[in-house]
């Protein structure tokens, strides 16, 4: 076993001339809840998905746990998307049977008593369920597993205060304590408390990557107003609108 | 792997299906008892013979563009839509996920055939208790020992159209696979499929060329069905390699 999850040299990803990562040296330990923070289209999804494997790098080299990524690496990676991915003759429990069958760490009970917690019955069809009960659902799934690495793409994105910390509270009670945990977000203020690391990026480069207690020690500051500092809009001056 | 995924691609294909195969045999049913024949074994109300008939043929036209629409649509929205941020992040190579839609293509393909074959047999008077009848098994049984090569024929016949039903969903997975990897991908994969067609047309011409073709057409019907069958097989391994390819190493689901 690596002693670095996550390791990355120079990764690069365009789409024709935009560039939406840029040459990110990456080195992501075990044990860890880390933000992956930046505005919209910082390069926050682009990197949650060569690190799945959805994407592949323009240039730069990539490890997890040592290796390239395929199957070995995707049967360690706990993934929540940034939208649905099931067929809608699904029920939940097909798609637990569908996880049951190919991650060995898929606990389907435990996603079964998620569910119910969560409020939902497995046994219904997807796509008579509302959108919030089919991320329920998602979430269920990606946290059911006792994962190595888990990609939460804005998984609070979208949804109210309340609803916010109900997801917070089920990735917190649920993930797999040895494991690490990437989420990425805007929302800063929700999820600083729950924090280890965080890693700003803007425009596909790596910002800072630092621990969140080292970032209140050293700036005097917290994440969320160390974020708006960095990322806040410059007003345009001296000109004409 | 490869089972636990064809178990998900059958599945899928059994609700997509659950609804046209037997509505085809039904109807098929229905319409052997409402058919005026000229035997006039049964008297029906014409007009109702023709809505039935028509509502019989709208089925298996139904459900040869089902199944058309299934093959495209399993792989589209299965490994390039939304459905392949899960298929993509399973613990499988891209060779494993493209080979089970494949299989379940080809068994689709081959069971709507089958159900449409089935529905006609249905549809026509035929008088089973006479087909039946133990005389007519040994008149069969002796007819293909007076002409052993018959199965053989008919094996190697279903060898070709087999083939090139294979032949042709590999050729469309790999446009697909093609066009995913442009801006405008519907537009790119027809595209696409026009170039493969057209570089298919230069095979043949390369083997004609080659005299292989002539040599093929020229020999006896074994060695045309067997010549055939071999010529499609460096396509359908190169359109499936292509795909796997660019699946593995060109994926871009943005």
């Amino acid at each position: 076993m690596n002693d670095m999850l996550i390791e990355s040299w120079g990764l690069t990803k365009s789409y024709g001339r935009k560039i939406a990562l840029d040459g990110v040296d990456l080195s992501i330990g075990r044990g860890k809840i880390i933000g992956l923070l930046g505005p919209n289209g910082s390069g926050k999804t682009t990197l949650i998905k060569i690190l799945c494997g959805l994407l592949q790098p323009t240039s730069g080299t990539l490890a997890i746990n040592g290796q390239s990524v395929g199957p070995e690496t995707k049967a360690i990676i706990s993934y929540l998307p940034d939208r649905m991915y099931f067929a809608n003759w699904m029920r939940a429990v097909d798609l637990f049977d569908l996880f049951r069958d190919f991650y060995k760490d898929f606990d389907y009970e435990k996603a079964v008593a998620m569910c119910h917690s969560l409020g939902v019955e497995p046994r219904n069809r997807l796509k008579t369920m509302s959108k919030g009960t089919k991320e329920k659902v998602q979430l269920a799934l990606v946290m059911a597993r006792k994962a190595q690495l888990y990609l939460l793409d804005e998984p609070i994105a979208g949804v109210d205060p309340a609803a916010r910390d109900f997801i917070l509270r089920t990735i917190l009670t649920n993930y797999n304590e040895e494991g690490t945990v990437l989420i990425s977000t805007h929302l800063i203020a929700d999820i600083e408390k729950v924090l280890d690391e965080a890693i700003f990026l803007k425009e596909g480069k790596i910002m800072l990557h630092e621990t969140v207690d080292n970032i209140r020690e050293q700036e005097g500051k917290s994440v969320d107003t160390l974020f708006r500092e960095i990322f806040r809009a410059q007003p345009m001056e001296g000109g004409e609108f | 792997m490869l089972w636990k995924l064809l178990k998900y691609d059958f599945r899928s294909m059994g609700k997509s299906f659950a609804l046209i195969w037997p509505a085809a045999l039904v109807l098929a049913l229905i319409n052997h008892f409402t058919l005026p024949y000229d035997e006039g074994v049964v008297e029906t109300n014409e007009l109702l013979a023709v809505v039935l008939i028509i509502a019989f043929v709208s089925v298996l036209f139904a459900m040869f563009v089902a199944v058309m629409i299934f093959v495209i649509q399993r792989f589209y929205k299965g490994l390039l839509g939304d459905e392949g941020y899960l298929m993509h992040t399973l613990p499988v190579g891209p060779g494993q996920l493209v080979l089970s839609k494949l299989i379940c293509a080809v068994v689709t393909s081959v069971v709507s055939l089958a159900v449409m074959f089935v529905a006609c047999l249905l549809m026509v008077p035929i008088r089973w208790g006479q087909v039946l009848r133990i005389a007519f098994f040994q008149d069969l049984w002796q007819g293909l020992m007076a002409n052993p090569d018959a199965m053989v024929y008919l094996l190697e016949f279903l060898l070709v159209c087999g083939l090139s039903l294979i032949l042709f969903i590999t050729m469309t997975y790999l446009s697909m696979a093609i066009g995913h990897l442009f801006r405008r991908r519907i537009i790119m994969s027809v595209v696409a499929f026009i170039g493969l067609d057209i570089l298919g047309t230069v095979y043949l011409d390369f083997l004609d060329r080659l005299k292989i073709l002539g040599h093929i057409l020229n020999a006896d019907t074994h060695a045309t069905f067997l010549g055939f069958s071999a010529m499609m097989l460096p396509p359908i391994l190169l359109f499936t390699a292509g795909t796997i390819w660019i699946l593995g190493h060109r994926l871009n689901l943005e």
